[in-house]
């Protein structure tokens, strides 16, 4: 399958040095669905917001690349950025309660886009009304004269992905789509999700730390931690078999009904400090595996079995020269 | 619909209604001078100067016989006009450097924050006589003195409120629209201004009102014989115990166009609170 996108050893670092994100590879297939998933501070969304090169001062992308498409994006003028932005990827964030501009309708901002592409005005507010039913908006021609106030967060969350699909990017990034909605709300917003992907082929990386929306939506899983990317795989492969350390204990975090007594396990100690550099492997102050390898040298991603790639030292091929 | 319920929500409350009412009477005395006053304002009858109110002169007569009522008309015009030139050319002037301030930060905020700490620094008062003195006295030199002593207010908040904007993900959201900056401050970030530049505006109109007044007091405003309140109440000075109508009229008047301005900014404060109920 040809890869959409290819991030290659991106690393952002904050004033401070501050190492957010070091580090992190991975790819995407044509409309395939890539997630990643970590704690909150891992980097996660600085990462999603380093490939659309909206990194706000005073944080800065130091190194690697981040090819879409076969071009760098790293290296484009600030223009043919703008350009990339919107037509070719798309993102829709985190707070849909501020993600639409107060002081214009639903339809005008669906349609913003299209005009924004040259298309005429009356078109494009047709295509727009087209978009807001395909993204299940009930009444969708009078809420598109509505303006944001006199509509809910989760149909907002609609309009705002209607809005970056109406364009029909290759790529869209969801930062953390529906951790502001309530859960009945989130299941609609996921199921449209899936359903608009197919329906235009797109691509998504969808960023959360939510397993539910990890197995709900993903063909493959990474995993994060204090802005690595620990293990990437195939979404039942990590579910069934996952290798490293913190994503086995984090699928143990998981609340389950079924388990009946007992209360949340949870994983003890915090994300290291990241302003000071770490000899060994991020994760060794929490492991319960931790060894003396562990503390003194960084482990290499390697591996595994096909497909399946993991960076520590327990894992086969996780220490370089062994 | 909801626009107009809370408008009247407004109106109905006492102080809201009254500054309006008092607003509507200078503006409406401003339009209509000439029909309202019973004499022009440059007319001098020396046979009469200084007496006191009659039927002819209703507020009485100034020391060369000038109708007193006369020349507080016709001065609506004139302050309402200072007034208004100065708020609109500080409001743009405020607003600019506020946005390119907020917006872009960096060397150009600092830039704009050093010259806006300067000029809150000096004394707006002495600093507009300066600059009147230098473009010579008149009543649109002295609108422009007031604009530039007073944009900073606006440039401060306006900046600030940037500020706050620019990071909901709304503005990014019209980056990766791929909207250039130009589009994101005119279509995003200034009409998500519009309720406080109103709000600021409507609040700097009474100052401005009355810094004007203040101007025209000491000379410097319009001159002889246009008739500015400060400089028609200045002028009584002399004759105050004589004829203490010169003095007096033009100072209520004053202070009757700034309450009804302030009080009227009040209202349309609330109005334009989106946390106001009704």
């Amino acid at each position: 399958m040809e890869n959409i996108l290819e991030v290659k050893n991106l690393s952002v670092s904050f004033s401070g040095g501050v190492q957010a994100v070091s580090g992190v590879s991975f790819s995407l297939a044509r409309g395939e669905t890539f997630a990643l998933v970590g704690e909150s501070g891992c980097g996660k969304s600085t990462t999603a917001r380093a490939i659309m090169r909206l990194i706000r001062e005073p944080g800065k992308i130091t190194g690697g690349e981040v090819r879409f498409c076969g071009q760098n994006l790293l290296t484009l003028s600030d223009r043919e950025m703008t350009a990339v932005r919107g037509r070719n990827i798309g993102m829709i964030f985190q707070n849909p309660l501020d993600s639409l501009n107060p002081v214009y309708t639903a339809g005008a901002q669906v349609a913003e886009g299209l005009i924004v592409d040259r298309m005429e005005k009356r078109k494009a507010w047709k295509l727009a009304a087209d978009m807001l039913r395909n993204v299940k908006i009930p009444d969708a021609d009078k809420r598109a004269k509505s303006y944001p106030y006199e509509i809910s967060g989760g149909m907002r969350q609609r309009i705002m992905i209607g809005m970056m699909l109406c364009r029909h990017p290759k790529l869209l990034i969801a930062d953390e789509p529906t951790t502001a909605l309530d859960v009945t709300i989130q299941a609609g917003i996921i199921e449209l999700m899936n359903e608009l992907r197919r329906e235009y082929d797109t691509a998504v990386l969808i960023i959360t730390h939510d397993f539910g929306i990890v197995a709900d939506m993903a063909d493959r899983v990474g995993v994060m931690y204090a802005g690595e990317l620990v293990e990437v795989g195939d979404v039942f492969t990590i579910f069934d078999r996952p290798l490293h350390p913190y994503t086995r204990l984090l699928m143990k975090a998981l609340p389950t009904i079924t388990k009946r007594e007992g209360r949340l396990e949870t994983i003890p100690g915090t994300v290291p400090d990241l302003s000071e550099p770490i000899a060994g492997c991020r994760f060794a102050s929490r492991c319960p595996d931790a060894d003396e390898r562990c503390r003194s040298a960084a482990p290499v991603t390697a591996e595994a079995e096909p497909g399946h790639f993991c960076a520590c030292h327990r894992v086969k091929g996780g220490t370089a020269n062994e | 619909m909801k626009k107009k319920s809370k408008l009247l929500a407004v109106l109905r409350r006492p102080l809201a209604f009254i500054g309006f009412a008092m607003l509507a009477a200078v503006i409406l005395t401003a339009v209509f001078a000439p029909q309202i006053a019973p004499h022009d304002y440059a007319d001098m009858d020396l046979t009469m100067k200084l007496s006191g109110p009659c039927a002819d002169y209703p507020l009485g007569t100034d020391q060369y016989g000038r109708c007193v009522f006369s020349r507080i008309v016709y001065g609506s015009r004139i302050a309402l006009r200072v007034g208004l030139i100065a708020v609109v050319i500080e409001t743009v002037i405020g607003v600019t450097l506020g946005i390119l301030a907020g917006y872009y930060g960096k060397t150009l905020d600092r830039v704009i924050m050093f010259l806006t700490d300067m000029i809150w620094s000096i004394p707006p008062i002495i600093l507009a006589m300066a600059i009147v003195l230098l473009l010579g006295p008149s009543a649109e030199h002295v609108a422009v003195a007031i604009a530039l002593v007073t944009w900073a207010q606006f440039t401060k908040i306006v900046r600030a409120k940037v500020q706050s904007i620019k990071t909901l993900s709304y503005i990014e959201a019209a980056r990766i629209y791929g909207e250039s900056d130009l589009q994101i401050i005119l279509r995003y970030i200034l009409p998500n201004l519009t309720s406080t530049i109103v709000i600021l505006a409507s609040l700097a109109l009474p100052s401005a009102i009355l810094s004007t007044t203040s101007m025209g007091f000491l000379s410097l405003g319009a001159q002889e014989p246009l008739p500015d309140w400060g400089m028609i109440l200045s002028g009584g000075i002399q004759f105050i115990k004589k004829a203490y109508w010169i003095s007096f009229w033009p100072g209520v008047a004053i202070v009757w166009t700034v309450l009804g301005f302030n009080l009227t900014a009040e209202g349309v404060k609330d109005l334009l609170d989106p946390r106001m109920k009704v």
